[in-house]
């Protein structure tokens, strides 16, 4: 069994931040999970969803992270502990709801986990997720340790239903993709039975809006004395430093290693919306230098400043503050800009306080110097070797060169996402958020005097999270576009998790499948299923779909290279370039397949002046025998002859 | 393997100075010998350029720099004067029809080319046809076939008035056939010629060329578009243009259109071939605009000369003389074509000089005339 999932309170256990997460709603008792994956979110889901078969919760992933949060919200109204968690662009799918349901409150405890990507390692932005809580009222935690954010799970749902509203918490990449010692508590027995009373209501209306405020100081009285934030220095320190999430546990260690212990003192702000004021000014009152860390925007900072303010006036000295706006905490792209690090945490303080910078072993320095001159290539985005989404920017690339109107291709989020990139050809215009692909194109297929093609590509786990609304505008509206779904038989990008068209739920049992092509069928619109490992069938019908100037849709169907492998039994061909016939620099083809088409696992061979296969990376899918104009890119089986009849 | 190459060109220029300029003919001779480039209802495009400073494409392009003279003293050996500017290397104009009915019924006018095709086939002249069918994907697109018996020759008898780029499948069907004859227009057999030139073992697989008058070729998506407008296009399963006039076949029946429109959808490089009875060619085939039932056959090289013999004398073919008067109006509607062209490409410069012919040539051409009492 997952040691995740322990019974044995006061164990320690190894866990990921995520994990952890999921842990802490275990000992919360929850009943009710439900979330869209979205990294660096996806293993709290991923783990509550294995939990589920343990503990008897339920689980699911939805179709996003709006219906997510809607449902977790469904179970709280009937009196149930709910979780839903989302990467930061998620919590914008839920922002309207979220500013209705603060109204309305809830009942059984109700808690939002967004996971920070700061830096954006797996994003389209570094968006700070915490003005969200401030924008819809509501309380806030940021936990600084994955045992902290198990705990911090555990006071949410408490919090959430004493003052009747969810609760947000923020973990980031280093919280979420962290691990840490994790002491396990106790797992009480579920039995919260659901009902809905005469009086449980929720409406949303601006009525409430007296007693949103309400709550929102009864949280902030608990802040007040939250365990979560706390101060750990000399009292009366000249420097407080302030900060949040993990930049608390590197000011911690940055101050104890530069020798500071005694001239600073940490301000750890863990419960951090509302503000817990009266704690602020109590420990900021004698300090002449604050110094904040956090990750991202300065919300903590701009918080603590009108705290000050508001104390200022009352008649507390003036304290200096060091921070993002200032323009002394930074990173290399500047202030507000990636993730905060050790390093920036360090530098910044030993530059303001004029202590000595930070000491490393000689054996340190040396081992960095040689690392530092392998001088390692930075990795490309790529596709990998297999997969079908280069076939389909080959085919995308193919025709909209015949169709020879400058067609444009509007991209989405997913791994085709890439395709802005090398790797799709540089096709992709477009790269914003999930679903938004389809409506950019919604508006460029409906311009009068705009002559060039519009394609919309968007995955099939996108296709239901957020194109349904696009696609049947683009039908009512008479948009003309194309509308291809890269249909790949799963949620690629964030570690194939299940979806609708999957046939299976979160917890890998056979559901109702929902078929995306009668979906677009029933719309109205014209759609073909083609495989774009067919390329010359695949070229053909989506040039056929851009000859008709009216809505189409195009299912390009092919699994996912990494699925394909996994459930696979049999080996398959393995593919060789016969180098013989290899023209390789020459005319009539000058490297098309290595160059051109750029399969990881197709290589040009330095030395031979030839294309040849890595065997370790090809995955044996075979596309790049019908790219060779010569047939040099063969399968070890027998070869393949057809009637000379060129398909226009 | 580097080719000797003259022009020292590659597929950007052939983009810029012919794709991108409307002059393609869409012979398909690019296409097939390369992966950058693409063909989609007969319209050349460039995937993106390979890179190389030269290649094939740009040289065996027909209009890329076309030396006529040069080409016809190597395919004929002789070098061209007053006896050929004008109809080309020919030994004999004459009438020519198939001597089996079924064949006429089938093919265009008299049926020659198929005719000689499939006795070709049955003497073992040749071993494969390059032609041209139809698509079973799209109305009336012309698709090519390489044609390897009797009744594949016989499924592609008949006109197509569009592109059809067969040179497309020239090299695929050189993997199959040792002994191959290619039927097509002037800019076809041009592209060949070239190509051959720079491939001379090309040469010695292709078995006959067998060139089709041509006074120009349609685009297909321009009349597609058109004649979905004023008939079922699907339904369609062949057309014809006997005597400016245009008339769709739709199975059994038949429709009639106006042609002045469909004029408009010529192709604009034919505005500016030379080239319109296939001077290249072993043989060229073309109507009488006279005789349904017959065809005007030009025999132009030797070997070609050898073919017509033997057909005759097996009775595959039958020849007539062509009167005077039809040679003449021949002539003049050549010549008018052929003076048009010079003008365009050498004194009003519209297009880029793609022609190279003598001086001599160009003055002769210039300053005949159409014989008395010939309406051009």
């Amino acid at each position: 069994m997952n040691p995740v999932f322990a019974k044995e309170a006061g164990k320690v256990v190894l866990m990921m931040g995520n994990e952890a997460i999921a842990r802490g709603a275990i000992e919360a008792g929850v009943d009710f999970t439900a979330s869209y994956p979205g990294s660096p979110s996806s293993e709290i889901q991923e783990t509550l969803s294995q939990a589920a078969k343990v503990f008897g919760h339920h689980a699911e992933w939805s179709v996003n992270e709006k219906v997510a949060f809607e449902a977790c919200c469904g179970a709280s109204f009937a009196g149930l502990r709910a979780i839903t968690s989302m990467k930061q662009n998620g919590l914008n799918v839920v922002s309207d709801v979220l500013n209705t349901v603060n109204l309305s409150g809830t009942k059984g405890g109700v808690v939002l986990v967004v996971a920070d990507d700061p830096g954006g390692h797996s994003s389209t932005n570094e968006m700070d997720s915490r003005l969200h809580a401030k924008l819809a009222e509501l309380p806030l935690l940021e936990p600084s340790t994955p045992e902290e954010a198990k705990e911090m799970v555990k006071y949410a749902f408490e919090l959430s239903e004493k003052v009747k509203l969810p609760v947000l918490i923020r973990s980031v990449t280093r919280i979420s993709h962290a691990r840490g010692d994790v002491r396990l508590g106790e797992v009480p027995a579920r039995n919260r039975k659901p009902a809905m009373g005469f009086l449980d209501r929720f409406v949303g209306h601006p009525i409430i809006h007296p007693l949103l405020h309400l709550r929102v100081s009864q949280v902030k009285a608990e802040f007040e004395k939250s365990p979560f934030n706390s101060y750990l220095g000399p009292e009366g320190a000249e420097t407080v430093i302030a900060a949040s999430g993990p930049s608390a546990v590197y000011a911690l260690e940055a101050v104890h290693s530069l020798g500071l212990d005694d001239q600073a003192g940490i301000l750890k702000i863990g419960a951090s919306w509302p503000m817990p004021e009266e704690f602020v000014v109590k420990h900021l009152s004698k300090a002449k230098n604050v110094i904040v860390y956090e990750e991202v925007e300065p919300f903590l900072e701009d918080n603590l400043k009108v705290v000050m303010a508001g104390a200022v006036m009352g008649g507390q000295p003036v304290p200096k503050f060091y921070c993002k706006r200032s323009g002394h905490i930074k990173g290399a792209k500047g202030p507000a800009i990636g993730e905060m690090t050790p390093d920036i945490v360090y530098d910044s303080l030993a530059a303001i306080l004029g202590a000595k910078g930070r000491q490393r072993s000689p054996k340190f320095a040396a081992a960095e110097k040689k690392v530092l001159e392998w001088k390692l290539p930075a990795r490309e985005w790529a596709f990998c070797a297999g997969c079908p989404h280069r076939a389909s920017f080959w085919v995308i690339k193919n025709a909209l060169k015949e169709d020879d109107r400058e067609g444009v291709l509007i991209g989405d989020i997913g791994c085709y996402s890439m395709g802005v990139g090398k790797t799709g050809y540089n096709l992709s215009r477009t790269l914003q958020c999930m679903g938004a692909g389809i409506g950019f194109a919604n508006g460029l297929g409906n311009l009068k005097d705009f002559n060039q093609p519009v394609v919309a590509i968007a995955g099939d786990s996108t296709f239901y999270h957020s194109c349904l609304p696009g696609l049947v505008n683009m039908k009512y509206n008479k948009s003309k576009m194309v509308f291809i779904v890269l249909d790949n038989s799963g949620t690629a990008m964030t570690g194939f998790q299940p979806h609708p068209g999957t046939g299976k739920n979160a917890l890998g049992e056979p559901t109702d499948q929902v078929s995306m092509e009668k979906i677009c069928a029933a719309v109205g619109i014209e759609t073909r299923v083609v495989d774009p490992f067919e390329l010359e069938e695949a070229i053909q019908a989506l040039d056929d779909a851009l000859e008709s100037r009216e809505p189409r849709v195009l299912i390009f169907r092919h699994k996912c290279a990494l699925i394909e492998g996994r459930e696979r039994k049999e080996d398959k061909p393995r593919v060789f370039i016969d180098q013989e016939l290899c023209l390789g620099d020459e005319c009539g083809c000058n490297r098309f397949c290595s160059r051109v088409f750029a399969c990881p696992g197709l290589i040009w061979d330095e030395s031979k002046k030839k294309a040849v296969i890595d065997d370790v990376v090809c995955t044996r899918c075979g596309i790049c025998v019908s790219i060779c104009p010569r047939e040099a890119i063969r399968l070890e089986s027998a070869p393949k002859k057809k009637a000379v009849r060129r398909k226009n | 393997m580097a080719y000797p190459l003259s022009l020292h060109k590659g597929s950007l220029e052939l983009e810029l100075e012919v794709l991108k300029k409307g002059l393609c003919t869409s012979c398909g001779g690019c296409v097939g010998i390369c992966p950058y480039l693409r063909v989609r209802k007969e319209k050349v495009v460039l995937l993106e350029p390979c890179g190389m400073k030269e290649g094939r494409c740009y040289e065996l392009c027909p209009r890329t720099k076309l030396d006529i003279d040069g080409l016809s003293r190597e395919i004929f050996g002789r070098p061209r004067d007053e006896s050929s500017f004008l109809l080309g290397p020919a030994r004999s104009v004459c009438m020519a029809q198939s001597s089996r009915p079924g064949i006429r019924k089938k093919a265009q006018y008299g049926g020659t080319v198929t005719g000689l095709l499939v006795y070709a086939l049955s003497k073992k002249i040749i071993d494969g046809a390059i032609l041209v069918g139809y698509s079973s994907d799209y109305s009336l697109l012309p698709e090519p076939v390489l044609a390897r018996s009797k009744e594949e020759i016989l499924a592609c008898a008949g006109s197509k008035y569009t592109a059809a780029p067969s040179l497309e499948i020239l090299d695929e069907a050189l993997k199959r056939c040792r002994k191959l004859a290619y039927v097509g227009r002037g800019c076809q057999v041009e592209a060949l010629r070239k190509r051959m030139r720079i491939e001379p073992e090309i040469g010695r697989k292709v078995a006959l060329v067998l060139g089709l008058f041509c006074m120009w070729s349609l685009k297909y998506q321009k009349l597609y578009a058109h004649l979905s407008e004023k008939i079922n296009v699907e339904k369609a399963t062949g057309f014809d243009i006997p005597y400016n006039r245009f008339v769709v076949y739709m199975g059994a029946g038949r429709k009639e259109l106006p042609f002045e429109p469909i004029k408009g959808f010529r192709r604009t490089s034919c505005d500016i071939c030379y080239d319109f009875t296939s001077e290249l060619a072993d043989l060229s085939v073309g109507s009488t605009e006279w005789k349904d039932d017959w065809n005007t056959l030009i025999v132009r090289s030797e070997r070609g000369a050898k073919l017509v013999d033997r057909a005759l004398k097996d009775r595959a073919l039958r020849v007539r003389p062509l009167p005077e008067q039809r040679v003449e109006l021949l002539k003049a509607a050549v010549l008018g074509k052929k003076q048009r062209v010079l003008k365009a490409l050498f004194e009003d410069k519209t297009f880029p000089a793609y022609l190279s012919v003598s001086e001599e040539e160009k003055r002769w051409i210039n300053n005949s005339k159409a014989a008395q009492g010939v309406k051009k």
